[in-house]
């Protein structure tokens, strides 16, 4: 009872959404509607299990003192904050002033505290994708020389200062010289190929199997041979 | 000669008589309002004074495949609506209940030439179909340049249509002259009636094709049943699975399960949930501790039970930790700091990446890869697998992430649906063959579009 009833629910939602997304008539859609309503009230509930969860993980990390302790004070601190300028922070014209100061320094620590924090780990790519490219790029096998032949290729073609390595490869080699370096036209081409004909051929290759397999996994969930939703098979 | 033909000539004369001065060619007559005044009483009349004309061909049509909640409009625009001219601004489209009216603005297109509409206001909830007390005002346009402007009235929210009714339409230019509002007279459509389909028929092949796949899987589904064995080819990524939760059982070091930015919806994020549970049933076994920070509180809790599960069918329910699998933010690179701190804190042994990856994933990885641990990564998230890929000490990519419980468990069926993927594939790699040599073909024979070749192709058009 306790495996059949989630895979006989997992059956009967998978069939009727299939069927719904095929067939648009008001009721379909009014059911549809109700799904989805459903989950957005399931998410909020599971929201607050979320917010229970850091709270409480936060708050034993104190009480223990283990390591990094101090970041769980931030952590409750700035849960906290935002919370209160969030909750009781408004726009609304009949508000009183104070709920409009609070809704102003939630603004603030937004777009100081928050923006910024997230652009700065965003930066990280940049130097994390030096890092994975000089791992990677040492051609210690053919499939690695292979792909740094192609990113040489690319970047030569693409990158404001492979156009200029461009330019003088082309001069170095067919002579002549112009004012401002262009990509030659051949390497343009060579570049656009390898962008438009292997790389895409791969990336569809790779959604055409991920799609099937989509495909696949979706059936034998709603057939109930395979069951996630239950740690597996 | 009736009145309407003297004013007609009148202002046709005016008009010849005004372009020979100015030497350009009148534009054509065209109907006016017919006013009993005399021509000889009649003022000098400059062209722009003209009302604006009416557009022509206005259709009403039902919009197919839909739940009958909108009728598409059409019209030919306006003789007045020239590419050089600026006389109109758009045009305002009205519904009614009877031919004769009352007419309610439904909505504006504030753009020239061929006109466009897509009337979406009606609704089979009768709470909907009830006017509001205060109306909000809306400027009901569709079109790029819907920002009401200055002299154009701003319409009320239409009320919303009960979809078993019949409809009547109206379709005016309107245009601003001399910074006053002026709008032509309309042109009528209908009556129509909005209709219900039973099935999508734009879908149509979509349905085919998934009648076919879930055919052919139940099909090697039934075959595996009746004991037929499968060769599954080595995914070296899921073979390293078992030793990286040994590596991290001798360390005696975590392991890190992140399942992607993905919500609970997301069949990846389902798929990252399957490999879960066979790596906490084996880490449960091994007595190795899994951390698996979530960003979704959804997932979160999914995970939860999932990893409760493992635990249970690995007979150590006493084992698991709740607070290991924890909710830390739903924003992407405050997730990123997160598991980074915690990989930076924690050292892993094992990092598993499963699931659908967005610009993080390379943060995540390198992150990793500093801390030292073995990693191996499963997305179909295609823009993301060359940075997991050169990171990664493994990595599944699409489909050998779905297949990854299938491989794990050896459990017959599974593998057969695995097999009926591979015929799949098989089948769409000749559609592509058939497909590109049949445009070919139409190509260099200049195949007219009713050949059968080009219809195949057709097939495969999804709207």
């Amino acid at each position: 009872m306790r495996t059949q009833v989630p895979v006989a629910i997992a059956f009967i939602a998978g069939v009727v959404m299939v069927i719904q997304f095929f067939v648009p008539t008001h009721h379909s859609m009014a059911l549809r509607d109700t799904l989805l309503a459903w989950t957005r009230i399931i998410s909020a509930f599971a929201l607050v299990v979320g917010i229970g969860s850091l709270v409480s993980i936060n708050i034993s990390k104190l009480r223990r003192l283990s390591p990094g302790w101090i970041y769980a004070i931030v952590t409750l601190a700035g849960f906290a904050v935002m919370a209160v300028f969030g909750i009781l922070g408004t726009k609304e014209a009949a508000a009183p002033a104070w709920r409009h100061t609070l809704d102003r320094c939630y603004q603030w620590l937004f777009d100081n505290v928050q923006v910024p924090m997230d652009a700065t780990i965003f930066s990280l790519l940049a130097f994390f994708i030096a890092s994975a490219a000089y791992r990677t790029f040492r051609a210690r096998t053919f499939e690695a020389s292979l792909l740094l032949a192609a990113a040489l290729l690319v970047m030569v073609g693409r990158v404001p200062l492979g156009v200029e390595i461009g330019a003088k490869l082309h001069e170095a080699i067919w002579g002549g010289s112009t004012t401002a370096p262009v990509t030659p036209e051949w390497l343009q081409s060579l570049t656009e190929w390898v962008l438009n004909c292997p790389n895409t051929a791969a990336q569809r290759a790779i959604m055409f199997g991920a799609a099937l397999a989509a495909v696949a996994q979706a059936l034998r969930i709603i057939v109930g041979i395979e069951r996630p939703y239950m740690s597996g098979s | 000669m009736p009145k309407r033909s003297v004013l007609g000539g009148g202002v046709a004369l005016l008009l010849w008589a005004s372009a020979a001065a100015s030497g350009v060619e009148p534009p054509a007559p065209r109907e006016a309002p017919s006013v009993s005044v005399p021509v000889a009483e009649l003022p000098p009349l400059a062209p722009a004074e003209l009302p604006l004309a009416p557009p022509a061909a206005v259709e009403a049509k039902d919009k197919p495949n839909d739940d009958a909640t909108a009728i598409d409009l059409s019209w030919r625009p306006s003789p007045d609506d020239a590419p050089d001219s600026q006389r109109v601004m758009g045009y305002v489209v009205r519904r009614a209940e009877a031919p004769d009216g009352p007419y309610v603005v439904v909505g504006r297109v504030f753009t020239k030439g061929e006109g466009k509409f897509t009337d979406s206001s009606f609704s089979w909830k009768s709470k909907d179909r009830e006017p509001p007390e205060s109306a909000p005002p809306s400027p009901g346009g569709q079109g790029p340049a819907a920002e009401p402007s200055a002299g154009i009235p701003t319409d009320p929210a239409p009320v919303r249509a009960d979809p078993r009714g019949q409809y009547y339409y109206e379709v005016a230019a309107f245009g601003l002259s001399e910074g006053r509002y002026e709008e032509s007279a309309p042109s009528r459509a209908g009556p129509v009636t909005p209709r219900e389909y039973w099935l999508d028929r734009d879908q149509i092949n979509v349905l085919v094709g998934t009648v076919l796949c879930t055919i052919v899987v139940l099909g090697f589904l039934g075959f595996a049943r009746r004991g037929r064995d499968f060769y599954v080819r080595p995914i070296a990524g899921l073979k390293a699975v078992d030793d990286a939760i040994g590596r991290a059982t001798e360390m005696g070091r975590p392991l890190l399960f992140v399942a992607g930015l993905g919500g609970v919806s997301d069949i990846a994020t389902v798929a990252a949930m399957a490999i879960l549970g066979r790596i906490g049933r084996t880490a449960a076994e091994q007595g190795t501790r899994i951390l698996v920070p979530c960003r979704d509180p959804m997932v979160m809790t999914a995970q939860r039970e999932v990893v409760k599960e493992s635990y249970l069918e690995a007979g150590k329910p006493d084992a698991y930790v709740e607070d290991d699998i924890y909710f830390t933010t739903d924003s992407q690179f405050a997730y990123v700091a997160s598991v980074a701190g915690t990989m930076a804190r924690e050292r892993p042994a094992a990092c598993f990446y499963m699931g659908y990856f967005y610009a993080e994933a390379l943060i995540l990885a390198e992150a990793g890869a500093m801390a030292g641990c073995i990693q191996i990564a499963g997305t179909d998230a295609v823009m993301q697998l060359p940075f997991l890929v050169t990171t990664c000490d493994y990595t599944l990519m699409g489909e050998e992430l779905y297949a990854a419980t299938a491989y794990l468990t050896r459990e017959p069926r599974l593998l057969g649906s695995l097999k009926a993927q591979d015929w799949l594939k098989m089948a769409v790699a000749a559609a592509l063959v058939c497909g590109v040599v049949f445009a070919g073909l139409g190509q260099i024979l200049h195949l007219p579009e009713t050949s059968w070749m080009l219809k195949f192709i057709s097939l495969f058009e999804t709207r």
